[in-house]
């Protein structure tokens, strides 16, 4: 009987077969074809102004949301808390959560960079865990350096030069969202926002921690799919892909 | 047939000798016999001093007891680091592969009494660095590095940390 079945098979059979075989690899190519949906690739920001307080300590608890990404070479989605040096001609310290393309997940990471140019020191940790945990910088006035925490209190980077001898003052906060490609999502969507929840800075050497002033919210780049809205003034907002 | 069989001999020697120089800690105490899983394609070498001013990473020879908890190979170190990347193969095609004992004297957990502890310490590891990238800053800022390494556990096969500094 198999041989019978076998002798019996018509061309269109055969045809269904081929096309069903060769049906995995169009279908398998589809991602490629989806980059289409990209967008352009430029940096935008979600989140706050560059704040204009002169800042040693900048705090948030931040929610993770994992991004999808439109799987460009340079897909990247992230949030995160900074400190830099005066109108962008310092450099910066920083520290949240990140995905980048190829990746299942999102990852807490710190990064810094004496000048706002040239190579710049990046280290990624463990997988962001669920909720909304602790990422601040902090600079440290005895060891002259900035520490970058994340998950509340696990310390993953650390300057290796004193800010205070290079960056000008004021040295500022910033609380963001970012891509790298307008078809990248921002972390969090309108029914699931990712929260920038107790942000908090210090002004002074020995000052408590207290809430920032004078910040305002914005899509850096209007034409994008983002949101972004205060839930407090100056103390928590939110942002998410439309 | 025998100037083959001298050509052979001789390139196996070969073979042996850069082994035993490239991960001399493999054969010191006759500890050859507990290495099956690392293969030639990875070498032991410190990583740059910019690497621990920077980043505070560093890595040491394999002792003998470490060798043992050795169970993943080179060329898994290598997918699992090119996975974690999302690099495609022509991306990935400038590699090098260390191994050692790796340990981030900064990336540290601190718990609830204020004890430290160091999330990579003398841990037997690849680091798996591709070259030729084009990376950009978090921050969106202009600064690019050309380089990432991958930090793979050798027992595990985990990736316990990336970094980059160039």
């Amino acid at each position: 009987m198999p041989r019978k079945r076998r002798a019996i098979m018509p061309p269109l059979a055969v045809f269904v077969l081929l096309s069903s075989v060769m049906a995995v690899p169009i279908i398998w190519l589809s991602p490629s074809a989806g980059a289409a949906s990209c967008g352009t690739a430029e940096v935008t920001f979600d989140g706050t102004n560059v704040g204009s307080q002169n800042v040693y300590y900048v705090q948030s608890n931040i929610t993770t949301n994992v991004p999808t990404l439109c799987g460009a070479s340079n897909s990247h989605s992230s949030a995160w808390t900074m400190i830099q040096g005066s109108a962008g001609s310092g450099g910066y310290a920083q520290s949240g959560y990140i995905r980048l393309k190829g990746y299942s997940t999102a990852h807490m990471f710190a990064e810094y960079n004496e000048y706002n140019s040239g190579s710049f020191h990046f280290k990624e940790g463990a997988a962001a865990p669920s909720g909304a945990p602790l990422y601040y910088e902090s600079y440290d006035f005895s060891a002259g350096d900035i520490q970058m925490v994340v998950d509340t209190s696990t310390l993953l980077l650390t300057t290796d030069f004193d800010p205070e001898l290079v960056w000008t003052t004021p040295w500022v906060p910033e609380w963001e969202g970012e891509t790298h490609h307008t078809g990248d999502n921002m972390p969090g969507t309108a029914s699931a926002r990712t929260y920038f929840s107790s942000m908090l800075v210090t002004t002074s050497r020995g000052g408590g921690a207290v809430t920032p002033s004078g910040l305002t919210v914005s899509v850096s780049n209007p034409g994008t799919n983002y949101g972004v809205a205060w839930d407090t003034v100056d103390s928590k907002f939110d942002i998410w892909t439309k | 047939m025998k100037r083959k069989g001298i050509v052979l001999v001789t390139t196996i020697g070969a073979m042996v000798l850069a082994l035993a120089v490239s991960i001399p800690a493999l054969t010191a105490g006759g500890a050859t016999r507990q290495r099956p899983r690392i293969s030639a394609g990875a070498s032991y070498a410190p990583l740059p001093a910019a690497a621990y001013t920077g980043l505070g990473v560093s890595l040491n020879p394999l002792q003998g007891s470490q060798l043992a908890t050795v169970q993943v190979t080179v060329s898994e170190a290598r997918s699992v680091a090119q996975e974690r990347l999302g690099l495609t193969n022509a991306e990935a095609s400038n590699v090098t592969v260390l191994v050692g004992s790796f340990t981030d004297d900064e990336y540290a957990t601190t718990d609830a009494a204020g004890v430290k502890e160091l999330v990579a310490d003398d841990l037997p590891a690849y680091v798996v660095t591709f070259s030729g990238l084009s990376i950009a800053a978090a921050n969106g800022g202009p600064g690019r590095n050309t380089q990432e390494s991958v930090v793979v556990d050798a027992a595990s096969g985990e990736v316990v940390e990336v970094f980059s500094f160039q």
